[in-house]
């Protein structure tokens, strides 16, 4: 059963069938909801209220990309979330992240152990990093950079124009690329110049 | 000192389309301008490569397992339909036994409000208004003068007598109750113009004591009925006459004249019994 049968299935009330559709993106929406709140937890309730919302609403659902309609709901609720809990302290990515994670991250350069120490600070600060850039940026950059939604498709999800979401990625970009400068140290910049060029 | 300020414009242009340059998002025309520029402006070409670095870390960025299952609970199982039918057929028949105790009540009390000496010609009230059961009552009274009346008058019109005792009932019988206008449709049957003193006298044994005075037809037909007998008989030719074609109806039995109520009784009884029948059915398949 493909996807537009299991919607068709989901939309006349049958659970098992849009459970299947959970089972699919439960990874991609609780990431998207964890890179964007820096809380598991939070995350974790977020995700589980996007599944509930989506499977109340989707009568309403008209077509077009299913993904991009449950990361609309998923991001709202994020955004929900972080004006409720402004002021709650967050869960630091070292208590969810192990380093067999950041280790897989980096397998395919089979770094010495110095530099995965070094990757490992590294990711640890670009994630640091991601906090602190305004929630439509990070937003744009996490769906962008983090799990490759194409343009079009992170309009759709954050529901504005081409135009926006280019301006966004380009100034959340830049942002984070001048906090990764202030940690020159941490970046293998030479040997990137060597790659680029 | 204008190269350095143009070379500083061309970079404040070309620095926010560096990010759709890494996605190749530019057009053919800004790409190859920005490509133009980036082979004679070193500023800008690290600024490049750190946003392509930038973007580098950022996919390499470890993909988070999801802490538990997101699964939704399947809803509990809705009831199916025979027990949604039992509420209804239950509900149907406490519907039906409701009103049908309404109408035995209200029958009952039509009874009651009949006077006692009526109650055993009446056997049932005949109709649901007060109207109704002076038209019915009305009849009654005029076959019983009649009987008494029929030796002295055995040409005597009595379809005419009761059809216009019925048509003739004044209002008031509505504020008496039905019981008053018995008396006048009574005392109308001497029907010939020959003195019927034994009519009179059945008129006035029939006529209730709570007769009321006041009531115009009551005066005119119970008090003075022996003495203006003749004239009330002329009246009744002349009635006879301007109606010739009696009501058939007014030939019917008593309990013939009343059956919509009764059928309505009967009615209501055999809906009332087939739905706790399908009701009790229902109960079963449902358990």
């Amino acid at each position: 059963m493909d996807e537009a049968e299991l919607i068709k299935a989901g939309q006349r009330g049958d659970v098992s069938a849009f459970n299947r559709m959970v089972l699919a993106y439960q990874g991609l929406v609780y990431n998207v909801c964890y890179r964007t709140l820096n809380d598991a937890e939070a995350a974790a309730d977020v995700t589980q209220d996007t599944f509930l919302s989506a499977f109340q609403a989707l009568k309403g659902f008209r077509g077009g990309s299913f993904k991009a309609w449950l990361l609309r709901i998923a991001t709202n609720g994020c955004y929900d979330q972080l004006r409720r809990n402004k002021r709650r302290p967050t869960t630091p990515l070292d208590d969810v992240v192990g380093d067999a994670e950041v280790a897989t991250a980096f397998a395919d350069h089979k770094p010495g152990p110095e530099e995965q120490a070094l990757r490992r600070e590294l990711l640890e600060y670009l994630e640091q990093g991601l906090t602190t850039l305004p929630v439509e940026q990070r937003t744009v950059v996490i769906l962008s950079d983090v799990h490759q939604l194409s343009y079009e498709e992170i309009a759709e999800v954050t529901g504005t124009a081409l135009g926006t979401v280019k301006s966004r990625l380009s100034r959340g970009r830049g942002h984070l690329r001048d906090f990764l400068l202030r940690h020159r140290e941490l970046l293998p910049l030479q040997r990137r110049h060597d790659n680029v060029r | 000192m204008v190269f350095g300020h143009r070379r500083a414009t061309e970079c404040e242009r070309s620095r926010p389309l560096l990010s759709a340059h890494v996605d190749r998002r530019l057009s053919p025309a800004e790409e190859n301008a920005l490509e133009a520029h980036l082979a004679t402006c070193e500023a800008c070409a690290e600024h490049l490569r750190a946003l392509r670095l930038t973007v580098d870390l950022l996919g390499q960025l470890p993909h988070v397992p999801v802490p538990r299952s997101f699964l939704l609970e399947a809803p509990a199982p809705v009831p199916h339909r025979p027990f949604l039918w039992y509420y209804y057929f239950r509900n149907a028949s406490g519907a039906v036994a409701a009103l049908l105790v309404a109408l035995l009540a209200f029958s009952y009390v039509m009874q009651a409000a009949l006077p006692v000496e009526m109650r055993s010609a009446a056997p049932r009230p005949a109709a649901g208004s007060t109207r109704g059961a002076a038209e019915s009552s009305a009849p009654v009274q005029a076959e019983q003068a009649n009987e008494v009346a029929r030796p002295a008058a055995p040409e005597a019109p009595m379809k005419a007598a009761g059809e216009r005792a019925a048509a003739s009932t004044p209002s008031p019988a509505a504020a008496d109750g039905g019981a008053a206008p018995a008396a006048p449709v009574a005392a109308a049957p001497p029907a010939k113009p020959a003195p019927a003193p034994t009519a009179g006298a059945a008129a006035l044994a029939a006529a209730p004591a709570s007769a009321s005075p006041e009531t115009p037809a009551t005066a005119v037909a119970a008090g003075p009925t022996v003495a203006t007998a003749p004239p009330s008989g002329q009246l009744a030719r002349d009635r006879q006459a301007e109606e010739p074609a009696a009501d058939p109806a007014a030939t019917l039995p008593i309990a013939a004249r009343s059956w919509p109520m009764r059928e309505l009784e009967w009615g209501l009884g055999v809906l009332l019994g087939a739905l706790a029948v399908a009701t009790i059915i229902l109960r079963g398949k449902a358990a």
